[in-house]
């Protein structure tokens, strides 16, 4: 059981880097190779509270979202940017790299964060915490369901050129004036130079990303939107006194954090954009193909290719019929070599007609689960083709 | 290793979901171990059938029953449903 724990680290943060290799496009951009991706991560409880004072960092987590605009001729207007902490991430992926330890990513979360009926279908925006700011402040999109935000209480906005450093603000920022002032109410003892950084956050200008650059916003989120107890104890340790397991705690936010950001690419029809930081993991989820219900022909004909092959195979054990059920399986396999589709994956295996019984009843098996295990195909055809030849020549 | 297939949830009956899942462990050459109602990205209902490798006796393939009741889920003429897999 230990061991198995050794390996959810790896493949989280795999994972985790490929959530950040992401890019989307929404309504209706021409551009199929949109080039503006959205990445997150958290700040750790120890820089929120250098930069902006303990009491802060004690009532907000911290997201740093970070949009690149890798177009050659378009500027980004961003308009929103949204973070949210989503448990469908490791279902995703699970599907996306089918060996995902899943469970444990699951029962991590459980054990750190909390949701209503686990049992229950999770939509999207049915995720355990959101963040939301936008330059509007508007109210919409605040129907989460578990844990909502209001863009007055719920989230601060403030972007940075650089990564957040001692000096606290740099470059540009969007914190509105009605959180801003929020602030200064809420925490009127904070040191001077800290509240300092937060009154010099109010935005003065549109939120324009440049061709070829890239922009960091960090997004403030009220703790108890987040945390309890134990999780939160972990959180604010720093690196040197941290355990293992809040180790894994900051691995598995990393990859149940998603952010998004909406904006416009300003060139000739300015078609409206977003970009998601989970894009490469739901890309590789939707591309799952539905399958409806077997007809019956079906039914009958999986079963009785399985009992043909099956059989043959046992066949080949007993000395009275091991000669002929060989010479059957060799047939058979020169009968799906001849079909174009198949001879690929013959030769890969390099079984022929002469091949030993027993390997060929491997590439059979292997063959029919190849075909019906892809996700993006739909290989009914073949199939039916697999299953005909076996049932023909086997019986 | 595990192999995830999204079933669509306007099967019509236990029976057919059973149907369809035995067929598939006979094409996967794998055990199902798992069903589950979700929507998927997109808000579409699926149930998410998960099936394990399998190394054993072929004879045992293709012969599961799903019943009503139990901790699993699956979607029954798009109702969500709790199965057991046995």
């Amino acid at each position: 059981m230990k061991k198995k724990r050794y390996y959810l680290l790896p493949a989280l943060i795999i994972l985790f880097g490929l959530s950040n290799l992401c890019l989307a496009q929404k309504n209706g951009d021409a551009d199929a190779n949109l080039e503006v991706v959205a990445k997150s991560t958290f700040i750790t409880f120890d820089d929120v509270k250098n930069n902006f004072g303990k009491k802060f960092a004690q009532s907000y987590f911290v997201v740093q979202v970070e949009i690149h605009n890798d177009k050659l001729n378009k500027q980004f207007i961003v308009q929103t940017i949204d973070v949210v902490i989503d448990p469908n991430q490791c279902r995703y992926a699970q599907q996306a790299d089918e060996s995902f330890p899943r469970d444990d990513c699951k029962a991590k979360f459980d054990q750190y964060f909390y949701i209503i009926n686990p049992l229950q279908a999770i939509r999207r925006e049915e995720v355990i915490a959101t963040g939301k700011a936008d330059l509007n402040r508007s109210n919409r999109n605040v129907g989460f369901r578990v844990l909502a935000f209001t863009a007055t209480m719920g989230t601060i906005l403030t972007g940075f050129k650089g990564l957040i450093g001692r000096d606290g603000i740099l470059g540009i920022n969007v914190l509105g004036t009605t959180v801003s002032a929020a602030a200064n109410t809420l925490f009127p003892n904070i040191a001077d130079e800290k509240l300092e950084n937060l009154r010099n956050a109010i935005p003065t200008e549109n939120i324009i990303i440049p061709s070829k650059q890239s922009k960091k916003f960090n997004i403030f989120i009220p703790t108890e939107r987040v945390f309890w107890k134990d999780s939160w104890k972990k959180y604010i340790k720093i690196t040197k006194d941290s355990s293992y397991d809040t180790f894994k705690l900051k691995i598995l936010l990393d990859l149940i954090m998603l952010s998004s950001a909406t904006g416009v690419l300003v060139d000739n029809d300015a078609p409206k954009v977003q970009v998601r930081s989970d894009d490469s993991l739901r890309r590789q989820a939707e591309k799952l193909l539905t399958i409806n219900a077997f007809t019956e022909d079906e039914n009958t004909r999986a079963r009785n290719a399985f009992d043909t092959r099956e059989r043959l195979n046992v066949e080949l054990d007993t000395p009275g019929t091991a000669s002929e059920a060989l010479k059957k399986l060799r047939k058979i396999v020169d009968a799906l070599r001849n079909e174009s589709q198949f001879r690929l994956f013959f030769d890969a295996k390099t079984v022929t007609n002469q091949s030993d019984g027993k390997k060929i009843v491997g590439a059979l098996r292997e063959l029919l689960k190849i075909l019906r295990a892809d996700n993006k195909n739909d290989n009914s055809d073949s199939i039916k083709k697999y299953e005909n030849i076996v049932i023909q020549i086997g019986n | 290793m595990s192999t995830i297939k999204n079933l669509a949830a306007t099967m019509s009956s236990l029976s057919q979901l059973q149907g369809t899942c035995n067929t598939l462990e006979l094409q996967l050459f794998s055990k199902l171990s798992k069903l589950d109602a979700v929507l998927n990205s997109e808000g579409e209902k699926v149930t998410e059938a998960t099936f394990d490798d399998f190394n054993g006796d072929p004879n045992k393939l293709g012969k599961l029953k799903i019943t009503e009741g139990g901790s699993e889920s699956a979607w029954i003429k798009e109702v969500k449903t709790n199965v057991s897999i046995s």
